[in-house]
């Protein structure tokens, strides 16, 4: 469950009732997170914005056809996705890059700042974590930003991607190893390395 | 919870409820996990694991500007009422003689309609019993529910630290201007927020407010759906621009109150002290913007449906006691009085008899008592008859 989600809920089933203000509530619930979710998979910025607009636009424009969702975050992102690859791509090939997921997606991780730089050992894991995060694949990459970053659940999340929930599930946790491992291996190499010191340490005495 | 003495960091991560609680919003998933934490002190290493995993992603996003928010949905409202005129404009080819004869009727109605279609998508609304808590979203994207009926928010100079109820926050603050940080007060609540410029607001219940955490060079520009009371500090060379759905106002350095309600058809804006300039945006063919400047004691008054304003003389007080939990009527409509007390209170009351509605009514209600004894006072003052639905609404009859 995500913030905003229940509300969003009703909001949804207003709209679709013929609300007036109902949508006005969702664009400002959800304006901030859909585009910051659109610039991930491209750089020009009015690109994203004018989807959005256009996603807004064609929900007015069909409300008849649409229906009742539990996940309008979920449904909106997958709208501007595609909307988003239809404008920068050829349209025959967009089917097909859904599926594979051959598309950029930037993660774009926080700048490191100056405290954790100077606490080294941290930074330098830091570093190998992102290398780590940024050799994993677009779809990885992306259904982390969604787990962790809005919080949507594996089943809204497979619903983004188009993916069986179960294959989401399977995603995150791949990538999530991933990061475990290169934690993991880190300890043992920072242990080793005490254990060396001090027996050095004990020989010296 | 057996279930979960064999789960690795992996596994933990992939639990619902411990993202929830990860990322603060749930708060019966912090209950259960910090007391699981307490519990099973053998899965202390695998849960702080999967935290270290969580705050590795600390993802950095891009940002609209509150301009930019307005701009899209106005544009978004301009679209999709373009169909309504080309229909019009094609009538008007196929008619053209009649035009000739009702030629200012016909005006007037294409006018009408238009405004109307303007209004179809309006600014966000919120009703009693709304769902969301309290919260401000820093321009970081962290969330912070607020969590006392009145809180207090401040922001330093720079704009990095802020002080939520005694708690201090420290945000990055990026170097582009367009972070915006949000505050959500639902019905029944209120806050009291500090800009990095040391303006003061009050934001009233049901009332949102969006801003950036340091302000733009040219000026100081907010946004707002509902009502707050602004204290605004002087920079004569940055003016201080409140935005809402049906106008703007623009400032120097003063203090005055904007109540901008989406499900109230009133928009007002009236000044205690200095001077403040009030454009309304006005769509379709009279595209542009029309400036009322405001003196002291003066109110500006907007009917969104008809687009009637005009400026007069009020007795400020009873505008802005709200924000010391007074309620000040100077010949205010029974029906605005209680679309107040339904905001401040976060309850229905439904006016049985609509005639009642337009009830003028003057005194003072102190809002600081319960909504019984408010309604009691009131009672005295006007002929109503008040009681309790079932489902805890309440509703006001005329006496038998």
């Amino acid at each position: 469950m995500y913030p905003n989600q229940e509300k969003d809920k009703f909001l949804w089933m207003d709209f679709l009732e013929g609300s007036q203000t109902a949508l006005s509530s969702i664009y400002l619930n959800n304006v901030t997170d859909l585009f910051a979710y659109g610039c991930k998979f491209t750089v020009d910025r009015s690109l994203v914005k004018d989807c959005i607009q256009e996603l807004f636009v064609t929900l007015i424009q069909s409300r008849g056809k649409l229906s009742a969702t539990d996940n309008v975050k979920g449904y909106l992102f997958a709208s501007l996705k595609r909307m988003i690859f239809r404008e920068s791509l050829r349209s025959s090939k967009l089917e097909e890059i859904m599926k594979t997921g051959d598309y950029r997606f930037e993660t774009g991780l926080e700048d490191l700042n100056r405290e954790e730089f100077e606490n080294d050992h941290y930074s330098k894991k830091l570093l190998i974590v992102r290398s780590a995060v940024e050799s994993l694949t677009s779809r990885q990459k992306e259904a982390l930003y969604l787990r962790f970053y809005f919080g949507l659940s594996h089943k809204e999340i497979a619903e983004v991607l188009e993916l069986e929930e179960q294959s989401s599930r399977s995603l995150i946790s791949r990538a999530v190893n991933k990061v475990r491992s290169i934690i993991k291996s880190d300890k043992k190499r920072v242990s080793n390395f005490l254990f060396v010191l001090f027996s050095s340490l004990d020989r010296e005495k | 919870m057996n279930q979960f003495k064999t789960y690795s960091s992996t596994d933990f991560l992939n639990e619902e409820s411990f993202l929830q609680w990860l990322l603060k919003t749930n708060q019966e998933a912090e209950v259960f996990w910090e007391n699981f934490i307490m519990e099973n002190p053998d899965k202390k290493e695998e849960i702080d694991e999967a935290i270290e995993i969580f705050n590795y992603f600390r993802f950095k996003n891009e940002k609209l500007s509150i301009a930019e928010i307005f701009e899209m949905w106005d544009s978004v409202k301009h679209r999709t009422a373009a169909p309504r005129k080309n229909r019009f404009i094609s009538l008007l080819k196929y008619a053209a003689i009649f035009i000739f004869v009702f030629a200012s009727g016909g005006l007037s109605y294409y006018f009408y309609s238009k405004d109307k279609d303007c209004n179809e998508f309006s600014m966000a609304d919120t009703t009693p019993g709304d769902f969301s808590d309290a919260r401000i979203i820093l321009a970081d994207g962290k969330s912070v529910p607020l969590e006392s009926k009145e809180s207090n928010i401040k922001y330093d100079a720079s704009g990095e630290q802020v002080i939520i109820d005694n708690d201090t926050i420290q945000q990055q603050v990026s170097g582009k201007v367009n972070s915006t940080n949000h505050v959500i007060i639902p019905y029944g609540k209120s806050s009291n927020l500090t800009l990095s410029d040391g303006t003061k607001v009050w934001l009233n219940a049901g009332s949102q407010l969006m801003y950036p955490s340091v302000f733009d060079k040219k000026q100081r520009e907010v946004l707002l759906i509902g009502e707050a009371f602004f204290e605004v500090v002087k920079d004569a060379h940055k003016p201080f621009v409140v935005r809402t759905e049906p106008a703007d106002v623009v400032v120097l350095g003063t203090t005055f109150d904007v109540s901008a309600y989406p499900d109230d058809n009133i928009f007002h804006t009236v000044l205690v002290s200095g001077k403040v300039d009030v454009k309304i945006s006005e769509h379709g063919l009279l595209k542009g913007k029309k400036t009322n400047t405001l003196h002291p004691n003066e109110m500006f008054l907007l009917d969104r449906s008809s687009g009637v304003n005009y400026v007069n003389k009020v007795d400020v007080a009873s505008y802005v006691s709200w924000k010391e939990g007074m309620l000040n009527c100077d010949r205010l409509d029974m029906n605005r009085v209680v679309r107040r007390l339904e905001r401040y209170y976060n309850k229905r009351i439904h006016i049985k008899d609509p005639m009642l509605g337009t009830y003028k009514i003057s005194g003072k209600l102190d809002l600081k008592s319960d909504i019984a004894e408010v309604l009691d006072v009131l009672q005295a003052f006007v002929p109503i008859d008040w009681g309790k639905q079932q489902n805890g609404d309440y509703f006001i009859v005329q006496p038998n």
